[in-house]
């Protein structure tokens, strides 16, 4: 029997899912990044939990569906670093995933919390 | 299958082995959840990359060459491969009515990456990395609580399938080398399914090998299974389970395969095959063989028992049903259910066109309609719906145990097939199939 816990976890993980990549491009806008910086920036965002199993995934669909750039350059310890850039879609898709989130986010608030705020 | 650039030799170096083994673990459960090869190539990269970074900055700490130790720390730190699958493709939502009967946490995978990504702190990742290991490793062909019940055939069949991992060079039993052991099988119900629908013995290979690439593992006696493979032979154990047989064949073991996303179920769907049109060539195989060969298994004119823990049970939504008897127990004559239901499912409006109903209330209450009648009726009342009625069953509030009597028997089947099926319309039609109308 399927117990509330399991349920919220779901939901959650799936909530998180769409998120995640909102946060990932807007790590990018900052300027290019490797994989693992992108990362170091993302974990800035604690309650999200962002790792990099689900960052590094987020990161080849957004390069397989031409969001992002990758520019491959030497690195001073190991492989060379995959360099990731906003292309302009890229970059238009996230102006409007953020507004989208902005909305929502109002949204939400209202409802939970009233007009007052 | 991913070339390494690296100039070290990864054989006698331990501290790059350790990382091309995570790293092809990683690579395995990407391809697992069907991502591309490119995009892997560049995922693993990425990881790569961090790897090296972290024991980079490790060794600039310690100021010392980075060790095993150093690699095991870092890998510690970092998901385990498994959350790659669960990542990038969306574990299916688990089908409403699949045998919660079945009360095993296994059946939820038990890798949750965000449960366990969320409890860092407690749940340390080697800790879960080692018990998987454990786990993977304890479990060997024959003789091990996930082969027990399985018939010649379906033994042959994983027979094969490890022998298949070996002539690819692998260190794993997936459920690729699955599938291609049930067609090698030959004889089987999975084979000839498999076989009349397209998916012949040569093309699965090139595909398995086109999806997983070979290894480069020297042969070994011994091969842990995937955990995608385990759990779809659990799948296969509950589709068994479903179908009231008390055996696991290959018609079970193509189920199971079905029911779990792998590189068994990928090259299936490469064929241009759904897991619903193999369901129902299975299921159309299994039902015309078995009235034939299901003789009444005790004849009704001698003494009969069974012990409690023999009887089967099915769930559908959060209703179970103990088969007590089934047709094939009575010759038909009888199928005797002792049903908790739940509320608000119940038992929604319908009509049983071939048989009549006679339910004993056993514990607690609940509305019963039947045609233009509505009775409420609790412990210790019995009633009989005569065949081709109308009637509707709705608990008052907690769970309602009935003894439910259908002449002839026969409906335990639908229940079995119902508790197997997952869509509202795959429901309707096999509820149609067992002369259950829903008006």
């Amino acid at each position: 029997m399927s117990t509330p816990p399991t349920e919220v976890r779901t939901w959650a993980a799936q909530m998180r899912k769409g998120l995640i990549e909102l946060c990932v491009m807007a790590a990018l806008r900052d300027g290019e990044a490797y994989g693992y910086q992108i990362l170091q920036r993302l974990s800035r965002a604690e309650a999200l939990t962002i790792s990099e199993s689900a960052v590094y995934p987020i990161l080849a669909r957004l390069a397989a569906e031409d969001m992002v750039k990758v520019r491959v350059a030497p690195s001073p310890a190991g492989p060379p670093r995959r360099y990731y850039k906003l292309t302009r879609a890229g970059d238009a898709r996230l102006g409007e995933m953020a507004q989208y989130w902005r909305q929502t986010r109002k949204a939400i608030d209202l409802f939970f919390d009233g007009e007052t705020k | 299958m991913s070339e390494t650039s690296s100039d070290q030799s990864s054989a006698n170096n331990p501290v790059a082995e350790k990382i091309e083994r995570f790293i092809q673990a990683v690579d395995r459960a990407l391809i697992e959840s069907g991502t591309a090869a490119e995009e892997r190539a560049n995922i693993v990269d990425d990881l790569r990359v961090q790897i090296q970074e972290m024991l980079a900055d490790r060794a600039a700490q310690s100021g010392k060459p980075s060790a095993v130790d150093d690699v095991e720390a870092v890998l510690d730190e970092l998901d385990p491969p498994q959350s790659y699958a669960e990542s990038s493709q969306p574990k299916e939502a688990e089908p409403a009515f699949a045998g919660h009967g079945c009360g095993r946490g296994h059946r939820h995978g038990g890798w949750g990456g965000f449960y366990r990504r969320r409890h860092r702190g407690i749940w340390g990742k080697r800790h879960v990395v080692m018990a998987v290991r454990r786990a993977m490793e304890s479990f060997s062909p024959f003789g091990q609580p996930a082969f027990q019940g399985m018939t010649d055939r379906a033994r042959t069949a994983i027979s094969l399938a490890k022998s298949e991992a070996q002539r690819m060079r692998h260190d794993f039993i997936g459920t690729e080398h699955l599938l291609l052991g049930l067609i090698l099988e030959g004889t089987g119900f999975a084979a000839k399914t498999l076989v009349d629908l397209g998916l012949e013995r040569e093309w699965a290979r090139e595909e398995a090998e086109r999806l997983v690439g070979p290894g480069n593992a020297p042969p070994q006696f011994r091969l842990p299974l995937t955990p995608r493979l385990r759990q779809s032979i659990d799948e296969a154990r509950l589709a068994a389970r479903n179908l009231g047989h008390d055996f696991l064949g290959t018609e079970h073991l193509l189920l199971g395969l079905l029911d779990v996303p792998g590189v068994g179920s990928q090259i299936i769907a490469n064929r241009g095959l759904t897991a619903g049109q193999i369901k129902s060539d299975i299921l159309r195989r299994i039902s015309s063989a078995s009235p034939a060969a299901s003789a009444p298994a005790v004849p009704t004119g001698s003494f009969t028992y069974w012990p409690a823990s023999t009887i089967q049970e099915i769930s559908i939504g959060e209703n179970r049903y103990k088969i007590i008897a089934g047709s094939a127990d009575t010759a038909t004559a009888y199928t005797a259910i002792e049903a908790r239901l739940v509320s608000p499912d119940g038992l929604g409006p319908r009509i049983n066109s071939r048989e009549d109903l006679s339910i004993y209330v056993l514990e607690g209450a609940g509305r019963l309609r039947v045609g233009e009648r509505t009775v409420e009726i609790s412990k210790g009342d019995f009633s009989r719906i005569p065949r081709g009625t109308v009637h509707e069953f709705q608990p008052a509030a907690g769970p309602v145990t009935i003894m439910l009597i259908a002449t002839p028997g026969g409906i335990e089947k639908w229940l079995s097939q119902l508790a197997a099926t997952p869509t509202e319309a795959a429901r309707r039609e096999s509820a149609r199939a067992h002369g259950i109308l829903f008006p």
